[in-house]
């Protein structure tokens, strides 16, 4: 199971295909191999903080980042960027919201809730590979995390 | 005797201004005054009787019985002890009461039993049997079977010869009718304020409604069409070998026709945006936002680059929101653009003309222009003026821009011919 390995992306998408897309071409990239992918709020939550499925995790190993959709099923994107900002073991993974909303709104509460970045996944598909390889290879590569 | 009439002229001198500020309508006034016009004659009249004419008892009685018996409007002659001496026809018919010969000899209290529950009214009696006047514009009266009156009122006292109070005048007018209409007026007021005020809710909820549908719009379906789009490619790009020549163009088809639905999905989101969106307006500088437009929309023609002649004049700035401005920047060079793509030389030219006070600033180009008669479907939604196998478009561009212009209470219009360019203007 992918649980004793350390988790580099934490994908939280709902859209199988999406997340595929994503999946896809970080790999194809050589961005990441361990990549998880998850499928709503509650799932990414449980991960993070090992409750429930994820009981017993070592919740000291964190992703390099959090690909984090904003409508996700039981608990929505903005749930989960206020819940991991609010515990001290979570609060300084860098999180990135991936949506296609382009609403200025979600965009101001994923900032006001503390997301690191906010990325319109584009629709062309050539875009979509460049953004996703994009911000893999900064958040990846080019950053350097807090520990 | 003579203070009667004086005191009754300066009462009626007094009130009218103060009422005419109270009443709903003229109609009403005018009523008011010839009410108090007929009060006073009908006091006047009594005068004359009481004081003016020098004969027997018998006679003076007589004669100011007939005349209140008379009198065009309700009208009661009391004693000193409340008890009737006369009254007239309007009295017994608007107050549903028995012929009058049964009346007199009555006291009023009998007559109107109702008054038990009006205090005040007792206390106005008493106090005109001492010599004072009561004129009331509204006054309301319950009657005993329960029917709601409302009256205009004059009570004052009558003199005897040796000028000691005799007893009581009561003239009154039934002005249920107006009052019933004024109340029926207010209630059809708030009425329509309620309705005003459901329609505007059920407004607001609409627009809410629209908003969550066009928030589903830009994430829900923009989705699945990536999905289209990404999964043709890595067929073209992964699995290419199994396919035939055919079958790459049919996948191409594809990812062509789903790429254009999702410009379609971006313009219909911008579109409703621009009706929901708060303006915000400051100075804005329409040179410099017509150059940048001009470059943002440079990067999309990189084929036709060199073609291309762009002159912006010196512009004035205008107050508007920069980020719907910028919208319309954009969308109408790019029109220009578009539509003399297929010039040996394409010229864009932005520029002014001070005509009034507010300027008049225009887009100019030199393509294929349009027939004047269709310039009314040049703003419509999705109306286009050109097949999109001659130049794509979705047909929601000028219509987004005619939309922020009148967002701006601005004006937007356009002069053109076939085959010899077009040219836009806009006021803001």
């Amino acid at each position: 199971m992918l649980m004793d390995k350390a988790i580099e992306i934490l994908i939280v998408e709902d859209n199988p295909s999406d997340a595929e897309l994503t999946i896809r071409t970080l790999e194809k990239n050589n961005l990441s191999n361990n990549i998880l992918w998850l499928k709503d709020g509650e799932q990414a939550l449980d991960f993070l903080k090992g409750r429930g499925e994820y009981e017993g995790r070592n919740v000291k190993s964190k992703p390099k980042v959090i690909f984090l959709d904003l409508k996700l099923p039981k608990i929505d994107g903005i749930e989960v960027v206020r819940e991991i900002r609010s515990s001290t073991n979570t609060k300084q993974i860098p999180v990135v919201m991936m949506t296609s909303s382009q609403e200025q709104k979600d965009r101001l509460k994923g900032y006001e809730n503390g997301v690191n970045s906010y990325v319109v996944k584009p629709l062309d598909f050539q875009e979509f590979t460049k953004a996703i390889n994009d911000v893999g290879y900064y958040w990846l590569v080019l950053n350097k995390p807090p520990v | 005797m003579l203070t009667i009439g004086i005191l009754l002229v300066s009462l009626m001198v007094a009130f009218l201004p103060v009422h005419y500020t109270r009443f709903g309508s003229v109609n009403e006034f005018t009523n008011f005054v010839l009410f108090s016009l007929i009060l006073l004659l009908a006091f006047c009249g009594l005068y004359y009787l009481l004081v003016g004419i020098d004969s027997s008892d018998e006679i003076r009685d007589e004669q100011y019985h007939s005349f209140i018996s008379r009198a065009p409007m309700a009208v009661a002659m009391l004693d000193k002890n409340m008890n009737y001496i006369a009254v007239s026809d309007r009295w017994c018919t608007q107050y549903d009461l028995a012929e009058k010969q049964d009346l007199i000899g009555r006291n009023h209290y009998d007559v109107f039993p109702e008054i038990q529950q009006k205090p005040e009214w007792k206390e106005m009696h008493k106090k005109s049997l001492e010599g004072k006047y009561f004129v009331n514009d509204e006054d309301v009266f319950i009657r005993k079977d329960g029917s709601k009156h409302y009256i205009r009122r004059a009570v004052g006292p009558w003199y005897l010869p040796n000028n000691e109070v005799g007893g009581l005048l009561i003239y009154t007018e039934d002005i249920s009718d107006i009052v019933r209409a004024r109340e029926q007026a207010a209630s059809h007021k708030k009425r329509l304020e309620q309705e005003v005020r459901e329609r505007t809710q059920k407004l607001e909820q609409a627009n809410k409604d629209l908003e969550a549908f066009s928030y589903s719009v830009s994430h829900d379906l923009r989705t699945p069409l990536r999905a289209i789009t990404g999964f043709s490619q890595i067929l073209l790009e992964e699995h290419v070998d199994e396919l035939s020549a055919e079958g790459r163009r049919l996948l191409n088809i594809v990812i062509d026709n789903t790429e254009k639905m999702g410009t379609l999905i971006d313009d219909i989101l911008a579109f409703s945006r621009v009706s929901r969106t708060e303006l915000v307006k400051t100075e804005v500088d329409l040179k410099q936002l017509f150059e940048d437009a001009a470059q943002t929309v440079m990067e999309g023609y990189s084929e036709i680059k060199d073609r291309v002649e762009f002159e912006i004049q010196e512009l004035p700035k205008a107050k508007g929101d920069l980020s719907f401005l910028k919208q319309v920047a954009v969308n109408l060079v790019s029109n220009a653009i578009k539509y003399s793509s297929k010039e040996e030389t394409i010229q864009v030219e932005v520029g002014f003309k001070q005509d009034d006070q507010r300027p008049t600033y225009y887009v100019r180009d030199n393509g294929v222009g349009f027939d004047m008669k269709y310039s009314d479907k040049l703003f419509g939604v999705f109306e286009r003026l050109h097949s999109s196998a001659d130049f794509e478009g979705t047909g929601v561009g000028l219509s987004l821009v005619e939309r922020i212009i009148e967002r701006h209470d601005g004006k937007i219009w356009a002069n053109g011919k076939k085959g010899e360019g077009a040219t836009f203007f806009f006021k803001l």
